[in-house]
């Protein structure tokens, strides 16, 4: 019989195969988990755990959060509030060189507020913006590059759907994560927005010159608009912030209020609200496979005393804290060359969250240094899943070699940001100190 | 041949039907929670058993789901091997993958359907103040993971029976269907 060790090395190196051969990602951790909880508990414990655990998963509802906040975003973008957001942010910041950047900047952090996908905010603003930056003649490879970076802002502002699963996977307070994201997204968006400033000043080639300042009755006009975002985005943050409700209670109440936003403003037809109805339902079922395939691979580590010894290992090497997440930013950058960002964080979290707290760190610290990690590696060439959104969503108009310059900038900016985050936990863990 | 053109047309119309059942469930969760939340913090009265209806219903919307999303090719998958594949080797593999999700999904099922007949042997009820009985909620459950296993199995005998040279490798009918699920 194999070591605990060898035996997790050998079902991780079973699992990528399954999942490099074209077996779902979920499906791949659920089959090699069986087959390890069927050699180490027995046949019946593993039946037992095939019995219990998927339909025991899909009926928590705290997992309820997951499919609202998914609706919630796919509802807002579908009413126009996209479009809104990124008009206010243009007039306000329009008497500034470069403003059409910072406009994608904070009108994409303005949607994270009430969408929790990096993907969807970058095709979004892929459609919304670019074709306005490059007929005013701004970078090509710099405006690829802001879509592409101010998309993974709605990986940190909650609703972030990474923070859910990261904290239902780990039993870390789902509430205290979402808002342990808040200070550090809108410290990556300001990252952003000084980073671009610096650039602009430094080759004002990269923008055109600025357009003339809007009045305030136009903006004022264009702020009224706002309403909707901001009531969402209260409902949902301040909910659970002020512990009102729980994240699902929250998520729902988005999900509700998102559609009667919609319908009180006549921006939603019933095709759509079918087709968003529609997708919903297939990302909760493609997501919850994965989920319930890493919570089997988790219970079959633990089973199989990998974990504890895993464990055991890391602290006997005496890596320093430092140097193991060092570590860990070098296995997340390279994986995320061919790996989704939500397959990374289920894959690696059964094993490298046990050790993570068992060195001493904070797990709600952690989980925003992961999401921020994945986040990196989404913007990472040569395959970076956001670069990718944006090209796509480009239809022709942002080639590969343009993003893979435009987006470096962005890559320094988030390695700075990562490395702040990692000096000064409190940026994280202030704000889920003072809830209620 | 036309046996399976029928068993084929009946298992997309089922699992179509399942997934609208899914979509509409899930405005169902979104009112309730709303509701219970309006209730909870304007009249100071919990919905009854809406958490526990929630998670069963929730169940439901997963289960129900998993054929249209293998269907939709919404399922997260890591594509950076098959796609460098040639035609022949990339049969194999999506032979093999579908062979391991039908195996996968029909043992879930064959233990869902016997968690639907246990919960149905002693009239399971949930736990909290509105006691309704589980079996149908994990009898729907059970239908839904054996429409994904058909559906997995489907696949596959198309696959199986289709030259190498023509990929018949399920695609999204909505572009943001793979956008959303590759995120988060």
């Amino acid at each position: 019989m194999f070591d605990p060790l060898t035996l997790g090395a050998i079902a991780v190196v079973a699992m990528l195969i399954l999942a490099l051969a074209g077996v779902p990602v979920g499906i791949a951790m659920g089959a090699v988990a069986v087959v390890g909880l069927w050699i180490t508990g027995g046949p019946s414990f593993a039946l037992s755990v095939l019995t219990n655990l998927p339909f025991a998963t899909a009926s928590d509802y705290a997992f309820v959060v997951i499919p609202m906040f998914v609706l919630m975003g796919a509802i807002a973008s579908s009413s126009g509030i996209t479009n809104e957001l990124f008009r206010f942010s243009n007039l306000i910041l329009r008497s500034t060189r470069g403003a059409l950047y910072q406009a994608t900047i904070l009108s994409s952090a303005g949607f994270a507020a009430i969408s929790g996908s990096t993907l969807v905010n970058a095709a979004l603003f892929t459609r919304i913006a670019l074709n306005e930056m490059l007929k005013l003649g701004y970078d090509k490879a710099l405006s690829a590059g802001a879509i592409a970076a101010a998309g993974t802002i709605a990986a940190l502002i909650p609703p972030s759907i990474s923070f859910v699963i990261y904290g239902l996977l780990t039993g870390e307070s789902v509430a205290e994560l979402l808002i342990a994201g808040m200070l550090p997204g809108i410290l990556t968006a300001v990252a952003y927005m000084v980073g671009v400033y610096i650039f602009v000043r430094a080759r004002p080639s990269l923008a055109p010159e600025p357009q003339p300042r809007a009045s305030l009755r136009e903006i004022g006009r264009s702020a009224l608009n706002l309403w909707a975002t901001f009531l969402l985005a209260a409902v949902v943050i301040g909910g659970i912030y002020l512990g009102f409700t729980t994240p699902s209670g929250a998520g729902a109440l988005g999900a509700a209020g998102a559609l009667a936003i919609a319908l009180f403003r006549r921006k939603l037809t019933w095709a759509s609200l079918a087709e968003n109805l529609r997708s919903t339902a297939a990302i909760t079922a493609a997501l919850f496979i994965v989920i319930i395939g890493g919570l089997m691979f988790t219970r079959f580590f633990l089973v199989a005393g990998t974990v504890t010894e895993a464990t055991d290992l890391m602290q006997s090497l005496d890596i320093s804290p430092i140097a193991f997440i060092i570590l860990l930013a070098v296995v997340f950058t390279i994986l995320g060359m061919f790996m989704d960002p939500m397959a990374m964080q289920v894959m690696t979290l059964p094993f490298v969250y046990p050790i993570v707290t068992s060195m001493g760190f904070d797990g709600v610290w952690f989980g925003v240094i992961m999401v921020k990690l994945v986040e990196l590696a989404v913007l990472s060439p040569p395959v970076g899943m956001n670069l990718f959104a944006v090209i796509g969503a480009a239809e022709g108009r942002v080639k590969l070699p343009d993003i893979y310059r435009g987006i470096v900038p962005f890559i320094i900016i988030e390695i700075i940001v990562l490395a702040l985050l990692i000096a000064f936990p409190q940026i994280s863990l202030w704000l889920p100190g003072q809830m209620m | 041949m036309i046996l399976f053109t029928s068993i084929d047309w009946l298992l997309r119309k089922l699992a179509y039907v399942g997934f609208i059942a899914a979509s509409l469930l899930l405005l169902v969760v979104a009112l309730m929670g709303t509701a219970d939340v309006i209730s909870t913090n304007l009249f100071f009265k919990p919905i009854p058993g809406m958490v526990e209806l929630s998670g069963a219903l929730l169940a439901v919307i997963v289960l129900l789901g998993l054929a249209q999303a293998q269907a939709q090719g919404a399922h997260i998958v890591i594509d950076v091997a098959t796609t460098a594949m040639g035609p022949r080797m990339h049969k194999i593999a999506m032979i093999f993958a579908l062979a391991v999700g039908a195996a996968f999904m029909a043992t879930v099922a064959w233990r869902t359907t016997d968690l639907a007949l246990s919960a149905y042997s002693y009239n399971e009820r949930a736990l909290g103040a509105l006691a309704f009985p589980l079996t149908p909620f994990k009898a729907l459950g059970a239908f839904g993971a054996w429409l994904s296993a058909a559906e997995f199995l489907r696949q596959l005998v198309i696959r199986i029976v289709t030259p190498a040279s023509i990929d018949t490798s399920p695609t999204s009918h909505t572009a943001d269907v793979s956008e959303d699920t590759a995120d988060v």
